[in-house]
């Protein structure tokens, strides 16, 4: 357990002794902004079923945010290391590949949560500036971050296995980029091909698309159904991910 | 001679790599059972305010009374803008359906042959979205316009505005399980009923009836002569003008010997001393007063009649059970009731009276309530505890788990109860649990389903510039300064 503490907190130390991370932060705090403007002048122009909250969430501009932060967040995780030549030198130490593997995904979990506690930030600026004009429902609230979380961990997982199998950042961050972007597309062509399929299926189809889940835990709800598929995907690509950096180690 | 070292062991690369190939696919296999067992078994929590996604209470306890089966079968398209909440809600349906209740889900575009299936056993001709609710032989066909209130003047397309699907479904199941519609009699020739731009509340007693399969039929006592045969019950609703002894006579009969049920809203505005004198005989005396508290401020006293007050918890009694937490207001003027549960001559009846509606401390029953500023006098006035609703009922049995009929009186001493103007859904559910036990339907007692929340933002462009700028311009530039100062502090 310490050899993991040490290691987690170097890597938090180096994700906000960096100068990036600030700016990582400040451009998500930006991108935020704009999806947190956008449901304001949404209903501001309109009633809706659904809160200030949902629409923040549930909108272009949020993706846009959820893209661009996993290549950002994990792409020097492993990849950097291995460019430096460091991971081989740690792998000789006595650590195992699980605390390293662990001790890097929880400092991009913490790293990730941080990131979205700005937007938290907005419905109480929100709050201040009109006197309390919105109801902002706390299901609504509660339903987003847990699934922006649940949605963060199977990403940084995938990030991890990116990074750790190239010692480019670039290659690392496209390869997490170009999965996000599949995961999430499989899900919204599913959901809406929905009629090409038959009937029983459908519900197997809201299983694993990412579209349901914000749509449902943005509402308010709270479904086993979602955080058990993220969190066992998590838990599988650090799995692969361990195996990757286990190879390293008995390949040569 | 340097001391030979034992060899160093050979790495069995193939020995790992089979290892590891059976440690990625246990996991892919761990990862597909647990996926496999939480789509089986998965739990959902509703965290809205008004637990939008979660069945009243009322459907909930009819489903679980269910003794027939039922099936919903939903022919809708992909298209449809409610499909979304159909599933969600028809998939409620059947969960809390225990097995009694089944839901089968057509689309006419992939399944039109199965359509056409539907259309000859019924006989019928579908036109657009549809959901039937059917049990045994009898079966209701509800359109996706009974489902939803659509906005059609907005920008030139439909726009939905409020989704009822649950007060539409669980209506047609009742009407579907249950035989004939009861028939419920409300007491014309009294006075016109008060009509304001927002409706009338006779309008809503009719829809509130008839979504449980009630039917409400205009009754003439002075023409009809007698309460007739098929009433399930009678409602006398803010009678103007006082009641004959004649007619009085009949509700006595109707009451007394054929186990009626009635319910009376009284509008103190009007003077009604024979009914007044018919509801003693049963436990009940309206009082000739005003329920109302004083807002004493330095400047001025005002009278306020508008009552908050609290459902009486009642053992035996379920009108009030589901709305004990809840707490209510009766708008216009009250008059409160006395009731004397003690009485002897209602003992040797067999007569249980019981409040159902209290109010709230600061509240006392005013005689002299045209006064500018009126005073709580001991003696002349009622103090708290201040009844405005109180239930009779003869011949109940002691036995919960033996249901004989029973004679049942639910006396309220306001008017506005259903009025438009003043419309609270607790006090719908009020009357609604009241009708329901005066017919001796028990199970649909409970709290209605509620209207979904819409959110709108109403803000000035001020109020809107302000939070631009500091949600997406000062904090994230006071961050980028923060992440500049440590890039800084690090360099020096």
């Amino acid at each position: 357990m310490r050899t993991f503490l040490i290691l987690f907190g170097k890597e938090l130390r180096a994700f906000f002794y960096s100068p990036v991370a600030y700016i990582v932060l400040g451009l998500v705090m930006v991108l935020n902004g704009f999806a947190f403007n956008a449901s304001v002048s949404f209903l501001q122009r309109e009633a809706s079923g659904g809160s200030l909250v949902k629409w923040t969430f549930d909108s272009p501009w949020f993706y846009l945010t959820y893209f661009a932060i996993f290549p950002l967040i994990t792409m020097r995780l492993f990849a950097e290391e291995r460019r430096l030549g460091t991971l081989e030198t740690l792998l000789t130490a006595p650590v195992s590949a699980w605390q390293l593997v662990t001790s890097k995904f929880s400092a991009a979990v913490i790293f990730y949560a941080v990131l979205w506690l700005p937007s938290l930030i907005n419905f109480f600026v929100f709050q201040y500036v009109t006197a309390g004009a919105a109801d902002l429902p706390p299901g609504a609230l509660i339903g987003s971050y847990t699934i922006v979380f649940a949605m963060g961990l199977f990403n940084i997982a995938l990030g991890c296995l990116a990074s750790s199998l190239t010692s480019n950042q670039m290659i690392a961050a496209i390869t997490t980029l170009t999965f996000t972007i599949i995961h999430y597309l499989l899900g919204l062509f599913a959901s809406t091909a929905k009629r090409l399929l038959p009937p029983s299926s459908e519900e197997l189809v809201d299983y694993f698309s990412s579209v349901t889940h914000l749509q449902t835990f943005t509402s308010g709800l709270l479904d086993t159904r979602a955080l058990v598929y993220y969190a066992s995907l998590s838990v599988l690509f650090l799995v692969l991910t361990h195996q990757v950096v286990e190879f390293r180690r008995w390949k040569s | 001679m340097p001391p030979s070292t034992p060899d160093a062991k050979p790495i069995r690369r193939g020995r790992i790599g089979t290892n590891v190939f059976f440690q990625i696919l246990l996991g892919l296999i761990l990862f597909g059972v647990i996926n496999y067992l939480a789509f089986r078994h998965h739990k959902r929590w509703d965290l809205t305010q008004n637990q939008e996604y979660t069945l009243s209470q009322k459907t909930v306890g009819y489903l679980e009374s269910l003794e027939q089966n039922a099936k919903l079968t939903v022919i809708f398209g992909n298209s449809s803008p409610i499909l979304r909440d159909v599933r969600v809600l028809t998939d409620q349906y059947k969960r809390s359906g225990k097995g009694k209740l089944s839901v089968k889900f057509i689309d006419p575009v992939r399944s039109p042959e199965a359509v056409k299936e539907v259309v000859n056993q019924f006989e019928t001709r579908l036109t657009g979205n549809t959901i039937i609710v059917e049990s045994g032989d009898r079966a209701r066909f509800l359109k996706e316009t009974d489902l939803v209130t659509y906005d059609t003047n907005y920008q030139s397309r439909s726009r939905v505005i409020d989704f009822h699907g649950e007060d539409a479904i669980s209506s047609a199941l009742i009407s579907v399980t249950e035989s004939a519609p009861r028939i419920l009699y409300y007491v014309r020739g009294k006075g016109a009923p008060k009509v304001t731009a927002a409706g009338s509340a006779d309008a809503i007693l009719e829809r509130l009836v008839r979504k449980q399969n009630i039917k409400l039929k205009l009754l003439d006592l002075a023409t009809a002569g007698t309460v007739p045969e098929d009433a399930a019950g009678v409602v006398i609703f803010a009678p103007q003008s006082d009641f004959t002894r004649t007619e009085t006579g009949m509700l006595s009969t109707y009451w007394e010997d054929n186990q009626g049920s009635i319910l009376v809203f009284r509008d103190p505005f009007y003077e009604t001393p024979i009914l007044d004198r018919f509801l003693s005989n049963y436990g009940i005396t309206p009082r000739n007063d005003r329920v109302l508290s004083l807002d004493i401020s330095p400047l001025a006293q005002q009278k306020i009649f508008t009552v908050q007050c609290n459902f009486v918890p009642v053992e035996d009694l379920p009108i009030t059970t589901p709305l004990i937490a809840l707490g209510t207001e009766l708008a216009g003027q009250s008059s409160s009731l006395k009731i004397a549960p003690r009485e002897k001559f209602l003992k040797d009846s067999g007569i249980l009276v019981n409040p159902l509606l209290e109010a709230t401390s600061k509240f006392w029953g005013e005689t002299l309530f045209a006064q500018a500023s009126p005073k709580y006098d001991q003696g002349r006035d009622t103090g708290p505890p201040v009844y405005l609703a109180a239930a009779a009922e003869r011949g109940a049995a002691r036995d919960a788990r033996i249901r004989i009929k029973s004679s049942r009186l639910v006396v309220v001493g306001n008017a506005t109860l259903l009025d438009p103007e003043n419309y609270l859904p607790n006090n719908e559910n009020f009357v609604a649990n009241s009708i329901n036990w005066l017919l001796d339907r028990e199970e649909l007692i409970g709290i209605a389903p509620l209207i979904k929340k819409r959110y709108k933002l109403d803000i000035t462009e001020a109020q809107r510039s302000k939070i631009f700028w500091l949600t997406t311009i000062i904090l994230p530039a006071t961050v980028f300064c923060f992440g500049l100062f440590v890039w800084s502090s690090r360099r020096s």
